[in-house]
């Protein structure tokens, strides 16, 4: 890979994991005036997206560490997934009639993330091949988002115009099904940077979205 | 898409935050054609006497309003609402709320 193809890849890396943090930090000033303890997995599942997207970066940065922190990538992208899709179900779901429901299964999620990333960390050596599992995560994201964007469009469902958050959602959406094409066909590699793309332009539409929100008079 | 702090009506507890909302609403609403009166906020907000007048002694700590013997909204407490409905509006448009 020549220097120019990797920079890009790193600077998207860090561009992502600046906008996944920036919407976590802004959904947590949400989470702190409504204090719903469902509303906690947003802001958890989009830093867990930002600290994913900044490995992808290191994995450039860094070759000689590709093995663990593309690993890490992997892993954090569908915990933090989860923590978005866990979000929706609680929302809807009886659990938010129960104080402790959404924190434990919070409190669960989080461990068991927080051991694997420690295994990983610890030793690559168990683990199955990378390239057999990443099209296995690829698919199970796209069910996270679609999970997402299926809730999203119930709750908006009085809405005509079309939702910057829908869109976004999409966009995400869309960038793990080119990343799983590319699973399923390495020469594939525009799918790769169309990914990359698609993801950056994802997450800018919701941080403006936000933004704009917060911003108005 | 409702706004304005419009929660749907899902039988949860009122978060504290949602029942300042409230007792400010109300008390905004007063004002715009009179004094406000604790016993029509109690009437709006839904809440025991004994609740609200606690509620009320922690809003006026914290300077969101004026509970002497009179009630009144601050600054404050104008910007509070302002701010918990944009917050409301984001949420529902994440289709969280």
């Amino acid at each position: 890979m020549d220097s120019l193809t990797a920079g890009f890849f790193f600077f998207g890396g860090f561009v992502s994991a600046g906008l996944a943090f920036g919407i976590a930090y802004l959904m947590l000033a949400s989470f702190r005036t409504i204090r719903s303890e469902y509303l906690l997995g947003f802001p958890i599942g989009f830093t867990l997206l930002g600290f994913s997207n900044a490995f992808f970066g290191l994995a450039y940065l860094m070759p000689f560490l590709e093995g663990v922190t593309s690993w890490f990538y992997l892993l954090l992208d569908c915990y933090g997934f989860a923590f978005l899709a866990f979000t929706y179900f609680f929302r809807k779901s009886s659990f938010t009639s129960a104080t402790s429901g959404p924190r434990r299964w919070y409190f669960l999620l989080a461990i068991s993330a927080a051991v694997v990333v420690l295994a990983v960390f610890l030793s690559t050596s168990f683990l199955p091949s990378f390239r057999e599992v990443d099209g296995f995560f690829r698919v199970v994201n796209l069910g996270f988002v679609g999970y997402m964007i299926y809730s999203l469009n119930r709750a908006l469902k009085k809405e005509a115009e079309l939702s910057s958050v829908v869109l976004g959602f999409t966009f995400l959406a869309i960038d793990q099904y080119s990343l799983l094409l590319w699973v399923l066909d390495r020469g594939f590699d525009w799918a790769f940077v169309f990914a990359q793309l698609i993801r950056i332009t994802g997450l800018a539409i919701l941080v403006a979205f936000i933004i704009r929100e917060f911003r108005r008079a | 898409m409702a706004t304005g702090g419009g929660e749907p009506k899902t039988g949860r507890r009122r978060e504290r935050a949602r029942i300042y909302y409230d007792i400010l609403q109300s008390i905004i609403n007063q004002e715009t054609q009179d004094v406000a009166k604790i016993t029509r906020v109690q009437n709006d907000v839904n809440l025991p006497s004994d609740r609200l007048r606690e509620h009320l002694r922690e809003m006026s700590l914290v300077g969101l309003v004026r509970y002497e013997e009179t009630l009144a909204s601050t600054e404050k407490g104008k910007t509070f609402v302002r701010e918990y409905e944009k917050i409301v509006h984001v949420l529902q448009e994440f289709g969280l709320l």
